[in-house]
C-alpha cells in the first residue's frame, strides 16, 4: 500500500510544473526571418511559402511570392541580432522581454546608415508577423518574422 | 469353426446377443440354440448380466445433474483460458506497472507543455506597441482566419501610388 502511495507522488511535481511552467520564462528566443519578394508577374509561389502565401493572398493581390532568403538566429533578451536584407538594407531584432505567451521585440529596418522604420511589437510564442513595404526590383519586400521561446 | 465341442463360444454368443454377426451366422446360432439347452443357459446368463449393467447405468445417468456438470467443465476451461480482463485486473494495481506508466505520462506531459503548448485564446499574432521612421503611411492588417498580423509601410522616398498597387481594395 505504501509503495502505491509513493508511486502516485511521482505525479505531484509534474502536475505542479504543468501549472507553473509559464513562470519559468525562457531567457533566449529563436527568431526566424523569411525574406520574400511579392510581385505582380507570372504566377508563382515558392513551395516553402505555401502556408504564408495562402495567408497573404487573403489580403494582397500579388501573383508571385519568391523566397529570397531565410535566416535563423537565437537571441538573449536585450541583445540585438542583425539580418542582411536585399537593397543595402538590414533588419535589427532586439527581444526586450517575455510577458506571458508573448515576446516584446524591437524591430528596426535600416537602409545604409539611415533608419527608415522602427517598431515595437508583442509577438505570440510560435507566432509570426509580416512586415512589408520596401520596394525591390519589380515588387515589394515582405519580412515574415517568426519567434519561439 | 465357431463352436467348440458342439457348443457356441462365449465370444460368438456375445456377438449374437449384440446383433453383430451376419444374418447367416445368426440363423445358424438360432438353430443351434433351439437344440442346445447349455448354450441357451449361457446366453440367458449373458442377457441377465447385460441388463443389470444397463439398468445400473441408466439409474446413475438419471441421478446425474448435467447442468452442474456442464458448469464444472466450463469453469475448468475458464481456469485455463484466463481472459484479458482478468489479466488486467491482476496487473491494474501492480506498482511495477504504475511507476513506469507514471513516468511515461510525465514525459508526455512535459513534452506537450514545452513543445506543443499553444495559448488557448490566441488573439492577433502580434500587437503593435509603437511605430516610427521615415515613412509616409502605414497599415496594420489582420488576416481573417488565423489573425496573422501584417504591418505595411511606405517609405517616404517612394511613389505612394505604386506602393499600394498590390493591395486589395
Amino acid at each position: 500500500m505504501r509503495v502505491k502511495k509513493l508511486s502516485r507522488l511521482w505525479l505531484l511535481p509534474l502536475i505542479i510544473f504543468q501549472f507553473t511552467a509559464p513562470a519559468f520564462a525562457a531567457s533566449k528566443i529563436d527568431i526566424s526571418v523569411k525574406t520574400v519578394l511579392a510581385a505582380q508577374d507570372a504566377a508563382y509561389v515558392d513551395p516553402r511559402l505555401k502556408d504564408l502565401a495562402k495567408e497573404l493572398k487573403t489580403v494582397f493581390r500579388y501573383t508571385s511570392y519568391r523566397l529570397l532568403g531565410e535566416n535563423r538566429i537565437r537571441l538573449e533578451l536585450k541583445k540585438t541580432g542583425t539580418i542582411s536584407l536585399p537593397g543595402n538594407r538590414v533588419l535589427k531584432v532586439t527581444p526586450v522581454r517575455i510577458s506571458g505567451n508573448r515576446a516584446e521585440l524591437n524591430l528596426a529596418i535600416l537602409k545604409g546608415n539611415s533608419q527608415i522604420f522602427n517598431t515595437s511589437i508583442q509577438l505570440l510564442n510560435r507566432g509570426s508577423i509580416t512586415i512589408g513595404g520596401p520596394r525591390h526590383k519589380n515588387g515589394f519586400l515582405l519580412l515574415n518574422i517568426f519567434n519561439s521561446f | 469353426m465357431w463352436m467348440k465341442r458342439d457348443h457356441c463360444s462365449l465370444e460368438l454368443l456375445d456377438r449374437y446377443y449384440d446383433g453383430e454377426i451376419s444374418p447367416d451366422e445368426s440363423k445358424a446360432v438360432a438353430d443351434h440354440l433351439d437344440g442346445c439347452p447349455a448354450c441357451r443357459k449361457r446366453l440367458g446368463a449373458r442377457r441377465v448380466v447385460s441388463e443389470s449393467v444397463r439398468a445400473a447405468a441408466d439409474e446413475a445417468v438419471s441421478r446425474t445433474d448435467f447442468s452442474l456438470l456442464d458448469q464444472k467443465v466450463l469453469d475448468r476451461i475458464d481456469a485455463y483460458r484466463t481472459p484479458f480482463l482478468s489479466k488486467l485486473k491482476n496487473i491494474r494495481f501492480s506498482w511495477r506497472l504504475y511507476v513506469p506508466a507514471s513516468a511515461i505520462a510525465a514525459v508526455l506531459m512535459v513534452f506537450f507543455t514545452l513543445f506543443l503548448r499553444q495559448p488557448a485564446d490566441l488573439g492577433p499574432s502580434a500587437l503593435i506597441n509603437s511605430l516610427a521612421g521615415k515613412i509616409s503611411s502605414v497599415m496594420i492588417i489582420e488576416t481573417p482566419e488565423s489573425r496573422h498580423t501584417i504591418l505595411w509601410f511606405s517609405e517616404e522616398s517612394a511613389h505612394t501610388g505604386e506602393e499600394n498597387a498590390g493591395q486589395k481594395t
